[in-house]
């Protein structure tokens, strides 16, 4: 073997990788746009001088942007852009009408939505009540594998004509109606059945009929939307948004203040920083979020924790203020799991379990475990779970009782969790819109923690059955906040904040629960 | 030497039908599937079995994994479980920044660490000796998100003359491959240092020099090719690893890169796609080494591959 064919064939293979390479580079669908200044022609019509584009910093990619099988709240942000349900819940939780014009209902089962007639999908389609019947049939159907299959309390659906949908429940639901806000997918373009191979590209290059229509989504990378024209509202002002991913919190802050991106969510240490900056508008806004440290009240092989004076030493044992304060500064302290403000929220029938070692240190002693006891918590490996975990085993060590920390990655500490494998957890919950959506999962020990207590039981189900009435729903909650938090379901900790920063030329109204819809109004004052 | 690429060729077969059954197996074992990162974290368990069905989830291991290997042979690699994307091509479609980004770190390594060695091994015991090992000590050891924040936090916050984050320019790419590149560097230098250094004192050195030829061109000539081989071996093997193993730095700079999708599909539990990039990664790791093989026979004569 001499030098030159070695030389010659390592040429070839080199020629051949290029080639190779250059021709996948190529199949590209579009060249991605410069990320970091791409600055967009100002609209025909628009303001002179003024930007008609935004460059959004965000957290996470989406996982899949077919609304009917997707929960995260990184796809919804994008959804809410692209799509349009018969409601949704306005920054008071009230419900607002989306597609819908007006809802019947002649009895306690049946609710008749009627529907706009000018909507029309990107492809210039209508949209209409066939659409809306797929949407609910598919997401309803257990074999299509939807996650708001539980989530949406009716049993049937169907078209009475082209622009008139009936939806009934088998037994009287308050909850139900308000889950009828799920996002509406084109029948004529969305797949029945999502896992069968070649599907089709609906999950990755959605058409909608929201007031902005995908261009182009490379994961990882960035999501490219652009104004629909023909959006029935009419049409928004600004012509494009870039959702660029950017995972790093100091990088998006960086980016934000060198101009390279105009809307993030910025490092919760920055906060500070940002507010005093008159460059930068900075909003606040409560979330829905519930993180408990919660209790397995079936934990095999263990019956300590259906004691309920250790549940109630577990909450006595830990300073709630100071940890939050420490780990979670924009956080607040919860007592119980309705949200504080909203309007099953009961302060009166709450109890509130203040700091008081030694009274924990008795209720363990008179439980028999007087010389100690040791508990695992379960929990994901984020630096705040872990910062906290360290403050929890002090603030429990004090007491006599050893914490465990389990913490993992978080697919394997959600299997778990939902495996009922665990001691203690920490993790969220979201999404309370009605509040039988956060007390469902704590009756008939069908939740994560298995909190089964017959009087609580009777109480959420009865609460969920009365339509019409909210004082008298209201009533029976306040009952069953007394009991669960009395009874120490579980050691509630925090309701969190969420905050967004962006360029104070910007015009922008931002709240948690509206999130990015409101981006169609958004502008650029210059 | 065909017969000799054929062989290897041919041995790469068990190689990746083992790579692919072990990792197969450890990709489904560990805890958490991609039904219950559908689910989400208040599911009921009913409720995940509905979805884990419609995935295809409930089938034996074995016969999910004879499905993905006849998969193979037809070369379809399937579809994301999460957005439906098809393998291949999605993964195909990240390749060129990656190879762009880990072409750029090995400039920066190779650039900075052949000739800090040399000079390093020329000027032995010198003051430019002591810096160059201090710097490679440095290269090492400095962590790369540390670095990558540090010079973010130079360029990009104070100097506002590089981007801190994204792909297209050539401005996008210089801090990630510095990031990536600099403890590559610093192994590099230790490594032309000490081999030049051991090199120098053989016998065809002193005749070369002996028979009056210039200091230069025996460095340069006689020496570096006889002290690249370990060189060659450590750029073989890296190669390897930063085209997977830049999560942090394609993290840090938001880089569209391989190493990032394919950890963020791992988080996400989505199979095929693991299982496609693993599958890939396979193939350019014994490509790699071929090569690296190849190259020592060009390097160095005496190795022979019959």
């Amino acid at each position: 073997m001499n030098k030159k064919s070695l030389l010659w064939m390592l040429t070839v293979i080199l020629i051949i990788s290029m080639v190779a390479l250059s021709a996948c580079g190529s199949s590209d669908p579009a060249p991605a746009p410069e990320s970091g200044n791409g600055e967009a022609a100002p609209a025909p019509g628009a303001a002179p001088g003024a930007r008609t584009d935004l460059i959004w910093g965000a957290m996470q990619d989406p996982d899949s942007l077919d609304p009917r099988l997707t929960t995260s709240s990184y796809a919804e942000e994008v959804l809410e852009l692209v799509f349009n349900s018969l409601i949704y819940p306005d920054e008071n939780l009230e419900m607002q009408f989306d597609l819908a014009t007006g809802m019947e209902t002649p009895d306690d089962l049946t609710y008749i939505f009627t529907l706009r007639e000018d909507v029309t999908w990107h492809d210039g389609e209508p949209l209409t009540a066939h659409d809306v019947v797929f949407t609910y049939e598919t997401i309803l159907n257990e074999d299509f594998g939807s996650p708001h299959r539980t989530r949406t309390h009716v049993s049937t659906v169907e078209a009475l004509d082209d622009y008139t949908v009936k939806f009934t429940t088998e037994t009287p639901n308050a909850a139900a109606w308000t889950s009828l806000r799920r996002f509406i997918v084109p029948r004529h373009l969305a797949p029945a059945e999502p896992y069968e191979d070649g599907q089709g590209t609906f999950a990755f290059q959605p058409v909608g009929s929201g007031p902005f229509k995908l261009v182009e989504w490379i994961p990882n990378d960035f999501i490219l939307l652009e104004r629909y024209d023909d959006y029935f509202e009419g049409p928004a002002i600004l012509e494009t948004i870039l959702r660029r991913e950017i995972p790093e919190g100091e990088t998006r802050f960086a980016e934000l203040l060198a101009g390279n991106i105009d809307f993030t969510y910025p490092p919760e240490r920055e906060i500070d920083t940002l507010i005093e900056d008159p460059d930068f508008t900075l909003v606040m806004s409560q979330t829905l979020n519930y993180f408990p440290l919660a209790i397995n009240h079936a934990y095999a092989g263990s019956d300590v924790l259906n004691d309920v004076r250790i549940r109630q030493a577990l909450n006595y044992a830990l300073d709630k203020e100071a940890i939050v304060k420490h780990v979670w500064p924009t956080a607040s302290v919860m007592h119980n799991p309705i949200i504080a403000g909203t309007w099953a929220y009961d302060d009166e029938a709450t109890y509130k379990y203040e700091y008081n070692p030694e009274k924990a240190k008795q209720l363990l002693e008179e439980a028999g475990y007087g010389d100690g006891l040791t508990l695992t918590v379960t929990m994901s490996n984020s630096t705040e779970n872990i910062e906290f975990g360290e403050l929890a085993r002090s603030f429990y060590g004090d007491v006599g009782i050893e914490l465990v920390l389990e913490t993992m990655e978080f697919s394997s500490a959600l299997a778990k969790i939902l495996d009922g494998d665990f001691q203690l957890y920490h993790m969220g919950s979201t999404g309370m819109y009605d509040p039988h959506d956060f007390m469902s999962r704590f009756i008939n020990g069908t939740g994560t923690t298995a909190y089964n207590h017959p009087e609580v039981n009777r109480l959420v189900e009865e609460a969920v059955q009365i339509i019409g009435d909210q004082d008298a729903r209201k009533a029976l909650y306040s009952e069953a906040q007394r009991i669960m938090t009395e009874d120490a379901y579980n050691v509630p900790l925090r309701n969190s904040q969420m905050w967004m920063a962006w360029d104070a030329d910007f015009e922008f109204d931002y709240n948690f629960v509206v999130r990015s819809r409101n981006l169609k109004d958004a502008y650029w004052k210059q | 030497m065909h017969i000799y690429i054929m062989k290897r060729l041919l041995q790469a077969i068990p190689v990746i039908f083992l790579v692919t059954v072990l990792t197969f197996s450890l990709v489904h074992l560990v805890p958490g599937d991609p039904a219950l990162m559908r689910a989400g974290e208040d599911a009921t368990a009913e409720q995940v079995e509905a979805i884990r069905e419609a995935m295809g989830l409930n089938e034996p291991i074995y016969k999910q994994y004879t499905k993905w290997v006849s998969g193979i042979m037809r070369g379809d690699m399937g579809y994301s479980l999460q957005d439906g994307r098809p393998v291949f091509s999605t993964l195909i479609q990240r390749l060129p920044a990656t190879m762009k980004l880990v072409m750029a770190s090995f400039i920066v390594s190779i650039g900075i660490g052949v000739p800090v060695g040399i000079l390093s091994a020329v000027k032995q015991n010198t003051f430019a000796d002591s810096f160059a090992r201090v710097f490679a000590l440095l290269g090492i050891s400095m962590p790369n998100f540390w670095m990558g924040l540090m010079l973010m936090l130079i360029f990009s916050y104070s100097l506002r003359m590089l981007p801190a984050s994204g792909s297209g320019t050539l401005a996008h790419l210089i801090m990630p491959a510095i990031a990536l590149g600099m403890p590559g560097a610093g192994i590099i230098t230790r490594l032309t240092r000490s081999s030049m250094l051991e090199v120098m004192k053989q016998d065809y050195i002193r005749t070369a020099r002996a028979k009056g030829l210039r200091r230069q061109l025996v460095i340069y000539k006689h020496a570096l090719k006889n002290a690249m081989l370990p060189v060659v071996t450590v750029i073989g093997v890296q190669l390897g690893s930063r085209l997977g193993g830049s999560v942090i730095v394609e993290s840090i700079f938001a880089y569209p890169g391989i190493g990032r999708f394919a950890y963020t599909r791992l988080l996400a539990r989505d199979y095929p796609m693991i299982m496609g990039n693993l599958f890939i990664f396979a193939m350019i790791f014994i490509l790699i080494n071929l090569i690296t093989d190849i190259l020592y026979g060009f390097l160095e004569p005496r190795i022979r591959y019959d």
